[in-house]
């Protein structure tokens, strides 16, 4: 790194110079104790090559992992209502916001299937990538120079921005609602806050990165077994080992090790996403359990119970309303489940996909297309529909969907799954279901539909 | 465009692009910290904390006690290959655990309640999985030791080795920095006791043939000790410096060693 040399004593800045005068009464690196002393750090395998190789892999994964992030909020379609958006602070931040499609059907599971599990397959080669700049962090003088300092504080951003997308991550795919806040917020704004940094280490680090595979080439290293593998020259970044020990690892090894540790990864959780038999292989995903092999044994992430719903209310008395917004207009039409049943069916071959990376395959779901009941409600070219469930409390307990989502003959009030009624989990009475849908917003236990024209 | 500014340090170009990322950064913030200010920071420093002052230095420990550890229990036994199959498989499991803990360790959360699943599986798929690697790992080893060719023949290396491969970028005469300049000629006896049979056979490989298979008793697999981060020893004092038998010169002992690399070793 240019800028990460010390200028020539001769024409030194004003900076550096009374930088320096003031650092001679601080202790010379080979004086500290511990992780400050260069000779501390004793890998033979850490330098340039192996940070530029962990660091490659890196921007390529996290870059698919951001922009499956984006593209996940999208999906919430949350400048069409308030109601859709967990972020409505975002600002200039939502610039690139359009209509979610409803085609390919498996749009959202890919979508989120890929956010979620690359990001754990990249687990391992982050914290490869974290070893082996490690003693960076004990850089001394810790500050050089105004750019030296500005440049740490970025890497503060960057490291504590990307274990704190993983660890929020991480957890709320468990389920295990640690972390100070809504996940939205915080994996939304989070997510900011790491890629300002990543661009800018990305942009600073470029020069090092090219030098460093132009001049010790990708094979050529590759090709290095842990007997003859010996430290860089040393570059002045820090990293190279002034005081190497033997190696007990290639670096080859080093990045199969990392690599293992990303298949394993990939192993014990892809199954969640690709669902059917496959599903059991995911032995540490959340959703890596068989349900049973019914007709509504297929993925819950929100039972009636936890959500308060009462027998009573989804029984005989239950009743759809279907509304219009704004004043005025006929009286809102109320229709029993026997009358949605006889109205004309329509089966749709969909997947259940949720935010936090798990998906079914597709479910047989039967009912009535949302487009019709909006002609019910007398609105033939309807903008958006708000869809209010029987739950009491909750983010999701209503959610609003386009007029592109209403007008897909894909999308269904559903009363049957696979041939059977909807189990009271899944819906019952009914649910919405719409193609490319985040799971969230297909609504189950639906009381009201409030159709806008 | 990489003139640099006095009073910075750097170029201009690096000064925008830190002003820039703070400034998008900064907007970011804006809109996140106001919920919980004192939450956000403390989880923002604890994932540095928590990866580079408490796992990391746990993580070193660990390996390097393991690898102390092998060595205490029979200082023949040459650490590098036994390491790495103890190493690997632990480091996994590891990861597994540190990924999917909440689970694992039935932490109390909606789980049940939301998707009618028991966590209670977790557990045993994990100690089933850390077994499964651990066992692939015994057996990766035995395959290993058996494959070996006799004592007589050349050290081969493991199958993912090209045969012949020399590394062009290790030939690099001059390690200008090498604080290690010169240790390579050894002392008569090594500073600490638990390398010595390690320095030995450096110096004279056909030392133990008769005891060891081949595989460790070859120099070329068997490079001395540690592991980063080693402990605080000054570099002066390091024993660790590759003996002049292995083929690959390391920095000013170069000297020290046959001039072809390709060299056979004196197996």
């Amino acid at each position: 790194m240019k800028h990460d040399e010390r200028p020539p004593a001769v024409r030194r800045p004003p900076f550096a110079q009374r930088a320096s005068q003031g650092l001679r009464r601080l202790p010379r690196p080979d004086e500290l104790p511990g992780p400050f002393r260069r000779s501390f750090w004793r890998s033979p395998i850490r330098g340039p090559w192996l940070t530029s190789i962990l660091g490659l892999i890196l921007l390529a994964g996290l870059s698919v992992v951001f922009v499956t992030g984006l593209l996940s909020y999208a999906a919430y379609n949350p400048d069409l209502n308030r109601i859709n958006d967990q972020t409505p602070g975002k600002g200039l931040l939502g610039f690139y916001l359009f209509s979610w499609p409803t085609h390919p059907v498996w749009l959202y599971r890919l979508n989120q299937g890929v956010h979620v599990t690359l990001g754990l397959v990249l687990i391992p080669i982050l914290l490869a990538k974290l070893w082996s700049v490690l003693p960076k962090l004990f850089e001394w003088p810790p500050l050089r120079s105004p750019a030296h300092a500005l440049e740490r504080l970025s890497l503060l951003l960057l490291v504590g921005g990307v274990g704190f997308e993983f660890v929020t991550g991480i957890l709320n795919i468990q389920q295990w609602y640690k972390f100070p806040g809504s996940f939205y917020v915080l994996h939304f704004y989070g997510a900011w806050v790491f890629v300002a940094a990543l661009v800018v280490h990305t942009g600073l680090k470029s020069r090092t990165v090219i030098g460093t595979l132009r001049a010790r080439g990708l094979m050529a290293m590759l090709r290095v077994d842990t007997a003859h593998t010996e430290p860089e020259p040393p570059d002045g970044s820090d990293l190279v080992s002034p005081a190497p020990a033997g190696p007990t690892i290639s670096r080859r090894g080093a990045l199969a090790f990392a690599g293992a540790g990303s298949l394993l990864m990939l192993a014990v959780t892809v199954g969640q996403s690709l669902g059917g038999p496959l599903r059991r292989t995911a032995l540490l995903a959340p959703h890596g359990q068989d349900l049973g092999a019914g007709p509504n044994d297929f993925q819950i992430n929100q039972t009636a119970a936890q959500v308060g719903i009462r027998a009573e209310e989804t029984g005989p008395g239950w009743r759809l309303t279907l509304d219009r917004a704004g004043p005025g207009g006929p009286a809102p039409v109320r229709l029993s489940r026997a009358q949605l049943l006889a109205m004309e069916q329509h089966t749709a071959h969909l997947p259940i996909a949720c935010v936090e990376g798990w998906s079914t395959g597709n479910q047989a779901w039967t009912g009535v297309r949302l487009r019709d009941l909006a002609r019910l409600a007398g609105i033939s070219q309807p903008a958006s529909v708000l869809v209010d469930s029987l739950e009491k409390g909750g983010a999701f307990r209503h959610g609003v969907l386009s007029a592109g989502q209403i007008m897909d003959p894909d999308s269904l009030l559903a009363l049957r799954v696979n041939g059977a009624d909807l189990s009271l989990d899944h819906g019952y009475p009914a649910r919405v279901i719409v193609p490319a849908n985040p799971g969230v917003h297909n609504t189950k236990w639906v009381a009201t539909l409030t159709f806008a024209s | 465009m990489r003139r640099q500014l006095r009073w910075y340090g750097a170029s201009p170009l690096h000064l925008l692009s830190l002003l820039a990322c703070f400034g998008l950064a900064g907007y970011a913030a804006d809109r996140l910290v106001p919920s919980h200010p004192l939450g956000v920071a403390a989880w923002f420093l604890g994932a540095v904390i928590g990866h580079d002052l408490l796992l990391m230095p746990l993580y070193s420990l660990a390996d390097r006690s393991a690898m102390a550890a092998i060595r205490h229990r029979d200082p023949q036994l040459p650490v590098t290959p036994w390491i790495n199959y103890v190493r690997v498989p632990a480091a996994l499991s590891g990861l597994l655990l540190l990924v999917w803990f909440p689970l694992i360790l039935r932490l109390r959360s909606p789980y049940h309640a939301s998707t009618t699943l028991s966590a209670d599986p977790y557990v045993w798929h994990w100690l089933a999985v850390t077994g499964a690697l651990f066992l692939l790992s015994a057996v990766a080893f035995a395959v290993r030791l058996r494959g070996k060719p006799p004592a007589a023949s050349p050290p081969e290396r493991p199958a993912t080795a090209p045969a012949g491969a020399v590394p062009e970028a290790e030939t690099d005469p001059g390690h200008p920095g090498d604080a290690d300049s010169g240790r390579g000629q050894p002392p008569a006896v090594p500073e600490e006791p638990e390398l010595e049979d390690r320095e030995l056979e450096e110096r004279e490989p056909g030392h133990r043939a008769g005891e060891l298979p081949p595989a460790e008793a070859d120099p070329r697999q068997d490079p001395p000790s540690g592991y980063s981060p080693g402990p605080p020893q000054p570099a002066a004092e390091d024993p660790d410096a590759p003996g002049p038998v292995l083929p690959q010169p390391a920095g000013p002992k170069h000297d020290a060693r046959p001039a072809d690399p390709t060299t056979p070793d004196t197996q």
